[in-house]
């Protein structure tokens, strides 16, 4: 016999005041929620835009506008945001899903943990394709050094308290670099470096995914020889760094951590050196000197609002020699080499060398199909 | 439009329920198809003609059956079933077949096939299963055929039930198309069951399934691994489709309907005949009336009522989708049926208690979601092998720092969950039952409140997240 939802809703007799506050308070209460949500939405910007050139038969319209306009367009959204992740924090000491927080404030990226079935193949791709960049800039004359950054998990594995990275990553970064080497690639060992002068201070933000200004020196100071090895005759420039008054910093990963200041984790202090360019000359498209050096690469070097570590300015330093900076922000290290390969810098400013800087945690990932 | 979304619950609720209850009684029906026709749309447009076809050629061949006599009658049937079944097949089965005939051609060294991939519609199975039944019955002579296009249009493509069911037979709310009642009590009803769900399905669900989804994902996962994942499926499924029943049995208490329900405390089953009697009931009602009993039943002898059993489950896994893992599930669930009538039959059967029956049948159902969840059957013996500890014991390494503290709480109130309700209430949902003593029905009316409201800023603060039936 079928059983009927409805059947079961009977008063119930041995208190009628249940049942009349049963009756109407859920339905009250229903109403009232949408009938305010719905208000708000429609009071919000994104859900009075609508998606343009997007086809409504096949439901593209609709599935963009949900999800483009609508969906991050209600008035509730961040409050939502803030409200569960600090939840999760507070009561489990949970980041958002992105990060992980370690212990003594320390925040990493997910993506240094993340592991996959493909991941072997995604290296030997990554390794034909760096292999494939030496031999064009080889074509124009130029040489290749790959600057890979350490995983801040690596450098740092001993701020994970509880937390563990996966052991098939153990031996990632010296395997790839090996590959590199066998195939002519200059590619210092900056994880050992990094190891090394953990002592002379934070080679990495606690609450940012990137390196301070002092992780940056360290690898600027790494490649300067390997550079030099190479025999080329650079034109040369001197540099003054100057540094700033220290100031705090919250960094990128403590968006994971939505609670206000003094609940998670301490922000930074970082203290920013700026680089100045102290002799005559000026290189590049206005000054007379060619720039010989060009630096590729991620968010590790590109010129950004949020880049206080300027790898650029200290690799311009070490090195002597002005630093033409073709490194992208948001993109991986791969489309930026790609761009660079085609573009009109390359052109204008052949170079002698390129850096290619290489963060670890992006030697598995298929970033652009991620992207 | 899934019924977890902002768009669902703030522009198309309160438009649909606004008009609704504006028009007159003999305008409501009308009103049912244009918003169920546009909550379809909302996925695509262009697959309207489907639903549209489908309800026109069951409508038109029932009254044609019905005027029928003899061989005619069921020659008419076995037309409009074929058509349906086509319908199924080549939308939903074409490409497991040419993959599997590809699969074969290029083994013997033969170049495959070439084909583009089909779109399956949404809920097809669904409203494919609503036209058998109803065709069937007709021919049955188990009810009249309507001659009302309009509420039968209407009741083919009722939102609450289009996308993921319950499946409906046409008799349980015919009646209701010409005559329902709308008060305050059954809009709460509706009000608490549709909040109790969408809680179930954001809160409990969703929260658990990125730890599924981990665990299923890892490469050789360790016993511990496997079974975390195993158990955090089974209460997913089990919260994301009854939150979704739920949903729909809310849906239409508010718009005046009653809905048979669909979940009945599946997981206290004492042998997998019980879990098929409280998992998915309107599915399983449906394999036995159409299935079941069109295959001969039980009337053909001992042997072939086995096999009746078996084949109505493997062909009940295909129809979840077009996989060898569903037909594996099926087959998994039919043997146990089998083998469980062979039992009874033999007097083998003997009342266990519940310490022994309950936990046991548990087993043999997270053993066949297994199946049912996995990609692929490789993926799903890759975890058989992990539940064998044959990949070591602990959590693995490249599992522990995906597993969260909250997806752990969450999975111990859902066992909670599970194994309270059916003490205090007659289901999860059913907070304002009968059963509940009244003190306690109105702590957790008001309990479930706040929980709405948590739900609804958690689905904001997550990514989007369908139900796991829309791929039936």
């Amino acid at each position: 016999m079928t059983e009927f939802a409805q059947d079961t809703v009977k008063p119930n007799l041995d208190n009628p005041a249940a049942p009349r506050v049963l009756q109407w308070l859920p339905a009250a209460f229903l109403l009232a929620v949408v009938g305010v949500g719905a208000v708000l939405a429609l009071t919000s910007k994104g859900t009075r835009t609508f998606p343009t050139g997007q086809d409504v038969v096949t439901g593209q319209w609709m599935g963009t506008y949900e999800k483009t306009n609508l969906d991050p367009g209600v008035p509730w959204r961040d409050a939502s945001v803030n409200l569960w992740g600090g939840l999760n924090y507070r009561l489990f000491n949970e980041a958002r899903d992105g990060a992980v927080i370690g212990k003594d404030g320390w925040l990493f990226t997910n993506e240094e943990f993340q592991t996959s079935k493909t991941d072997a193949a995604e290296i030997a791709g990554k390794v034909a394709y760096i292999k494939q960049v030496r031999d064009d800039l080889a074509k124009g004359g130029a040489k290749l050094v790959v600057a890979l950054i350490p995983a801040k998990v690596r450098v740092y594995a001993d701020e994970l308290g509880s937390m563990k990275v996966p052991e098939m990553n153990a031996l990632l970064y010296e395997n790839f670099r090996q590959q590199l080497v066998a195939a002519g690639i200059p590619a210092p060992n900056l994880a050992a470096d990094f190891e090394a002068a953990k002592s002379q201070g934070d080679l990495f933000f606690h609450t940012d995914t990137h390196w301070t200004p002092l992780g940056a020196q360290v690898a600027a100071q790494a490649l300067a020889p390997v550079v030099k090895e190479l025999g080329l005759d650079l034109p040369a420039a001197t540099y003054q760094a100057s540094k700033k008054p220290p100031v705090k910093r919250s960094g990128d990963l403590l968006r994971y951590v939505p609670v206000p200041e003094g609940e998670g984790p301490a922000p930074d202090t970082v203290q920013e050196a700026v680089y100045t360019r102290t002799d005559t000359g000026g290189g590049g498209l206005l000054g007379s000197d060619p720039l010989a050096v060009t630096l590729v690469g991620t968010s590790y070097s590109a010129v950004s609002k949020n880049n206080v570590w300027h790898f650029d300015g200290v690799l311009s330093k070490v090195l002597g020699t002005e630093v033409l900076n073709a490194a992208q922000e948001g993109k991986g290290p791969i489309v930026p080499m790609r761009g660079y390969l085609k573009s009109q810098d390359r052109k204008d400013n052949p170079p002698q060398v390129v850096v290619w800087e290489i963060p670890e945690r992006f030697l598995r990932v298929d970033y652009e199909v991620k992207k | 439009m899934v019924f977890s979304s902002n768009v669902f619950l703030f522009l198309f609720l309160p438009v649909f329920l606004i008009i609704y209850y504006l028009l007159p009684f003999k305008g409501r029906s009308a009103w049912i198809l244009i918003g169920s026709y546009a909550l379809y749309s909302w996925w695509r447009l262009d697959f309207l003609w489907l639903l549209a076809g489908v309800t026109l050629a069951a409508y038109f061949f029932a009254l044609a059956i019905d005027r029928s006599n003899g061989p005619r009658r069921f020659q008419l049937l076995t037309v409009a079933v074929t058509l349906n079944l086509c319908a199924l097949a080549y939308f939903k089965y074409a490409n497991f077949g040419i993959s599997s005939f590809n699969a074969a051609m290029t083994g013997l060294g033969f170049a495959p096939f070439a084909w583009a991939p089909i779109l399956l519609p949404i809920g097809l199975s669904f409203f494919i299963f609503h036209a058998i039944s109803y065709l069937v019955d007709i021919y049955r002579k188990e009810e009249p055929p309507t001659r009302n296009l309009l509420d039968f249009a209407a009741f083919i493509a009722l939102f609450p039930h289009l996308i993921a069911g319950p499946v409906l037979k046409y008799n349980l709310l015919a009646d209701q198309f010409l005559s329902r009642t709308h008060t305050l009590e059954k809009f709460s009803y509706g009000a608490t069951r549709f909040m109790t769900g969408f809680a179930k399905k954001v809160l409990i669900a969703d929260t658990i399934a990125p730890l599924v989804t981990a665990s299923f994902n890892q490469p050789s996962p360790s016993f511990f691994d496997s079974w975390l994942g195993a158990f955090a499926y089974t209460l997913q499924l089990y919260f994301d489709f009854s939150g979704y029943s739920d949903m729909a049995i809310g849906l239409a208490a508010i718009m005046g309907f009653k809905f048979p329900e669909n979940f009945n405390h599946p997981y206290i089953s004492r042998s997998i005949t019980e879990f098929w009697r409280r998992w998915h009931m309107s599915l399983s009602s449906w394999l036995r009336e159409y299935l079941y009993i069109g295959l001969g039943g039980n009337r053909k002898g001992r042997a072939r009522t086995y096999i009746n059993l078996a084949l109505t489950m493997v062909l009940g896994g295909l129809w979840h989708g077009a996989n060898w893992t569903f037909i594996l599930w099926g087959a998994w669930h039919g043997g146990i049926l089998a083998i469980e009538r062979r039992m009874k039959e033999a007097k083998l059967w003997q009342p266990r208690s519940a310490w022994l029956t309950i936990p046991g049948t548990l087993l043999l159902v997270i053993i066949g979601w297994v199946m049912f969840r996995a990609d692929n059957v490789p993926d799903a013996f890759r975890m058989y092998r992990g539940m064998l500890g044959l990949n070591g014991l602990g959590l693995s390494d490249t599992l522990s720092w995906q597993v969260r503290p909250s997806e752990l709480v969450t999975m111990l109130v859902a066992a909670v969950l599970v194994y309270v309700a059916p003490v205090w209430g007659n289901r999860v949902g059913d907070v304002g039952s009968k059963l509940l003593r009244p003190g306690l029905a109105v702590v957790a009316t008001v309990t479930l409140l706040p929980l709405f409201v948590l739900a609804i800023m958690k689905l904001s603060a997550q990514s989007y997240t369908p139900f796991l039936y829309f791929q039936f």
